[in-house]
């Protein structure tokens, strides 16, 4: 058949034309096509359909068993380019990955050889493929595993080649090996350095996820898919709506990844930050796991949440997921900063997350500073102002000592006169001071007495203040005295900056003076950890309160009396210092051991005794035992409520023992001991303050899951009144009525206004996060 | 709907080679694909971005007890779900040219199959042309069918049709050369 022939002989010609370069083609054919025009021209005019970029025909979704999930039948023994497949390793999103090895016998080492699920519109895939190869052959870093190659397969199969690493995912690694808070942050400061160095050459990765962090045996991380995703995302394709075109994981993307907006270097801190806060939280949920009591809850400390201790929801059908994320404030503010939803607000390179998470390492102040001054001032300031009366005494007795003691001396009759003057206008001021700040509770004038007494404190403190350091140049132990009495009454009035320059003037005085092992030096060295601690410098202030705590446990040893108290308050604020670093373990152990030396039965002393159990039940709470903390906290409320000067700590004690409660669900309870909660702040703090609002919030979130989810609202509705009146913009709020309003949504069958209430939540790292549909 | 271990076994013994394994199949799940893929296409949206190949996915995940199943077999499954797949779509693109002459309307861009890229094709004219190859060279058009219909890789498209996988190559190279300027002539 004539026909049949020609027709094999114009394959023939054409199969043979497509092996030979396009220079050399009009060589072949002349060649091979002899004088037969006609048989040119078709070849020819073939050849130059072929050539046209894209081919009306295409093989449509290729890798079928990619898509049903089997086993790589049919890739074994496969070739692609110069590689031969030996098994599949795994199997994700954007193709299969295989271990291969050189088919040529070239090299020993295995490799890691992906191939890539090409969707049947992409038809720049090779060309961006090409490009990006280039870049990223040339990223060579020990945590990151290396692209060695790639190209495209006989049937059109676009494939990469890395190297393989035998490792196990980020998360799993650090789970089986048990590994402590600090080896976790070790192992991830070496993925920043990974994923900072590609971003110096300008490489983003895209979809950092713990399946894409592979650590050696040898405890090595190793980042996986670098700028795969870039390759992948092809911006011909408008809009993507499916699924599978998706080349990032919902999680830890980035809002502006879902959003499909462009992509930066911010995309992966966020990342990052996702990542880092799944590796803390998974350590703290396995102490609680180990709780059977524990219920899905988790909300935040005693008076205040920050924004990433969430309530958690069910998930599957039902199945509760144990949320409890407690770690340090610090770790929470690194986490929150990464992960603010405005690129522009986060840390502003993978370096300085790196940074702070070195700086928290090594007890240095960091960078985020998620929680407020209002929220360390009502946390750790209402301790000092008992410590301030006593102080302020102090101040006036001192003044009103040394006029006595120039009047003593018999001077002449103008300078008694003066002196009495003084001591008259001391025993004046002293006067005035007893009967104003006799009350430890703050709110015992009403507000606008607070405000009123305040401003005559500053008044005072700022007069006086200036002319110690003229006056009593040549006193330097009373110099010393009225310096750090000074620094404690600004510290009072959360005057943080005033009350450090003091208190660190009287340290220095006092250490030249007597040397660290000193009531005095001690009594400074407390008060100037608290001003640390209002400042945001945890690691800071436990090491000065350490210090305090040393020279009393000295001076006790040398049999040096009263000191229980001063100690006692210290071990408090180092327990307050601990908890907030989520070191709960060593906070009940100060918390207790201060408790032990509060000598009994006085009023103050019990008052002190209760706080140190609220305390230890704080702890409790953390550490997942929430039978001993819920005992713990009865205990303090007890206490407090039979004391009327101590009545303002009721609320706060109040609402964490709600807490308690609620996590064990036993709702009833909790919203009995809220509703009293809200009376007392009420009454003692005001609506206005920070514990009024937070017993609203945790009545809304206790009813929410009691189920009453109509009384939910209209609490949280309130508290919302309040949140938006005394502390707008402030993002730990924010947060936590969002996130709360959405679980209420969700609940009552309005899932999608759930998830938009959720996603509005800042810095919820991704539990908020839906995908964009 | 046929029993999964039924198909399974032809799958099976047409992978071995039963040389009727492949028409009974065919009869076998010829209804069924059909209505599925029927199904399918009442969904306006699907039938806007139409994949052929995630149809046949789909159907084979449903009738397939695919674990148990070699890939030479469920190569021969899409070979047999190709055909299937082809005469659904083109009898579906006819309809629809039907409706807009019914309708009056211009058949310009008539009984278009768009992708998800946007790109308009037109099946019937890619059905036109892979008939006349059918007369001409039949191996070439079954390779065609096997890739473009029923999405099979080089390898699979060999093992079904009993030649070297070089030889499924040139074929496939050449017919997207011919289909490329059959298909793009005149516009």
């Amino acid at each position: 058949m004539p026909q049949q022939s020609e027709r094999q002989r114009l394959k023939d010609v054409f199969a043979l034309a497509l092996e030979r370069p396009k220079e050399q083609r009009q060589a072949f054919l002349s060649e091979a096509c002899g004088g037969d025009a006609g048989l040119r021209f078709e070849v020819e005019s073939l050849l130059a359909a072929y050539d046209e970029p894209h081919h009306v025909i295409e093989r449509a979704d290729f890798a079928v068993s990619s898509i049903l999930g089997a086993a790589g039948a049919g890739y074994e023994g496969k070739r692609f380019g110069r590689y031969r497949i030996l098994r599949e390793l795994g199997r994700g999103g954007m193709g299969a990955v295989f271990l291969a090895e050189r088919a040529d016998g070239e090299f020993e080492q295995k490799v890691a050889l992906k191939v890539v699920r090409r969707n049947l519109a992409d038809t720049g895939l090779e060309r961006r493929f090409r490009q990006e190869r280039q870049i990223l052959a040339g990223l060579s870093h020990e945590n990151i595993a290396r692209l060695l190659d790639g190209g495209v397969g006989e049937d059109g199969e676009p494939f990469l080649v890395m190297e393989y690493v035998d490792g196990s995912p980020v998360d799993d690694y650090c789970e089986a090996n048990g590994l402590s808070t600090e080896a976790r942050l070790r192992l991830f400061l070496e993925v920043c350095d990974g994923v900072a160095y590609a971003h110096q050459h300008l490489i983003v990765h895209r979809d950092l996820k713990p399946s894409n962090v592979l650590v050696t045996p040898s405890g090595t991380p190793k980042l996986l898919d670098f700028g795969i995703a870039k390759i992948l995302d092809p911006e011909q394709l408008g809009e993507q709506t499916r699924t599978e075109h998706r080349a990032f994981t919902p999680e830890y993307a980035s809002p502006e990844q879902v959003a499909g907006e462009p992509v930066t270097t911010a995309a992966d801190v966020y990342s990052l930050g996702v990542l880092l806060r799944n590796l803390l939280q998974a350590g703290a949920a396995r102490r609680v796991r180990r709780n059977p009591e524990a219920r899905p809850l988790g909300v935040g400390d005693d008076a205040q949440t920050e924004a990433t201790n969430l309530p958690t929801r069910p998930e599957k059908g039902g199945a509760w997921e144990t949320g409890h994320k407690f770690f340090g404030v610090e770790l929470r503010n690194i986490v929150a900063m990464a992960t603010r939803e405005e690129p522009g607000r986060r840390y502003p390179s993978v370096e300085q997350l790196a940074e702070d998470v070195r700086r928290y390492l090594a007890g240095l102040p960091i960078r985020a500073q998620h929680d407020s001054l209002t929220y360390r001032a009502g946390k750790f300031v209402r301790r000092n102002r008992s410590a301030v009366i006593a102080a302020s005494l102090v101040v006036l007795a001192l003044v009103g000592g040394i006029a006595a003691t120039t009047w003593q001396a018999g001077v002449a009759r103008a300078e008694r006169d003066r002196a009495r003057a003084a001591l008259a206008k001391a025993e004046r001021v002293s006067a005035f001071l007893s009967t104003a700040l006799s009350y430890s509770n703050p709110a015992a004038a009403g507000e606008a007495g607070n405000n009123r007494r305040d401003a005559t404190i500053n008044q005072m403190l700022d007069d006086v203040a200036p002319r110690v350091e003229s006056e009593l140049a040549d006193q330097p132990e009373v110099r010393a005295a009225l310096e750090s009495t000074i620094g404690s009454a600004y510290l009072a009035q959360t005057r943080v900056a005033d009350a450090e320059r003091y208190l660190n003037a009287a340290l220095g005085g006092q250490l030249r003076l007597y040397g660290e092992e000193h009531p005095e030096t001690a009594r400074t060295l407390a008060a100037l950890a608290g001003a640390q601690t209002l400042r945001g410098d945890y690691g800071g202030a436990a090491q000065t309160v350490r210090r305090a705590i040393a020279a009393y446990r000295g001076l006790r040893l040398k049999g040096h009396d009263g000191l229980e108290r001063p100690m006692a308050e210290a071990l408090a604020l180092y327990g307050d210092i601990l908890w907030s670093r989520g070191e709960y373990d060593a906070s009940y152990a100060a918390y207790g051991e201060g408790l032990t030396l509060v000598p009994l039965p006085q009023a103050g002393d019990r008052e002190l005794a209760a706080t140190m159990k609220a305390g230890l039940g704080q702890s409790r709470y953390a550490q997942g035992n929430l039978g001993e903390a819920a005992s713990l906290l009865r205990e303090a409320v007890a206490e407090y409520r039979g004391q009327p000067r101590a009545r303002w700590r009721l609320s706060g004690t109040l609402n964490f023992l709600s807490q308690v409660l609620t996590h064990r669900g036993e709702f009833d309870e909790a919203l009995a001991f809220l509703r009293e909660g809200e009376a007392v702040s009420r009454e003692q703090l005001g609506e206005n303050s920070w514990p009024f609002t937070r017993s609203l919030y945790l009545q809304a979130y206790a009813l929410c899951l009691k189920g009453y989810y109509a009384d939910a609202e209209r609490a949280l509705g309130r508290a919302e009144g309040y949140v938006s009146r005394n502390f707008p913009g402030d993002k730990m709020w924010e947060a936590n009525v969002a996130d709360l309003r959405g679980m209420v949504l969700t609940r009552t069958g309005r899932a999608r206004e759930g998830e938009a209430a959720a996603r509005r939540a800042p810095g919820t790292c991704g539990r908020g996060r839906r995908r964009a549909s | 709907m046929p029993r999964p271990e039924e198909v399974t076994l032809l799958l099976n013994s047409a992978s071995g080679g039963d040389p009727a394994a492949p028409g009974r199949l065919l009869e076998l799940v010829y209804d069924d694909l059909r209505r599925l893929a029927a199904a399918y296409l009442k969904n306006e949206r699907n039938a806007q971005t139409l994949q052929p190949t995630a149809l046949v996915h789909e159907a084979f995940v449903r009738l397939v007890d695919w674990q148990n199943v070699s890939w030479q077999s469920r190569a021969h499954f899409f070979a047999a779900a190709a055909k299937v797949m082809r005469h659904v779509l083109v009898d579906h693109a006819r309809s629809k040219r039907a409706q807009k002459r019914d309708f009056g309307q211009r058949i310009a861009l008539a009984d278009a199959v768009s992708y998800p890229s946007g790109r308009e094709f037109d099946l019937l004219a890619l059905e036109e042309a892979l008939l006349s190859l059918e007369r001409v060279d039949e191996r070439q058009a079954r390779v065609v069918e096997l890739r473009f219909f029923g999405g099979l890789t080089i390898r699979e498209a060999a093992h079904v049709l009993g030649v070297s996988e070089t030889t499924v190559k040139n074929e496939w190279e050449f017919a997207k050369a011919w289909f490329q300027r059959e298909l793009t002539r005149g516009s």
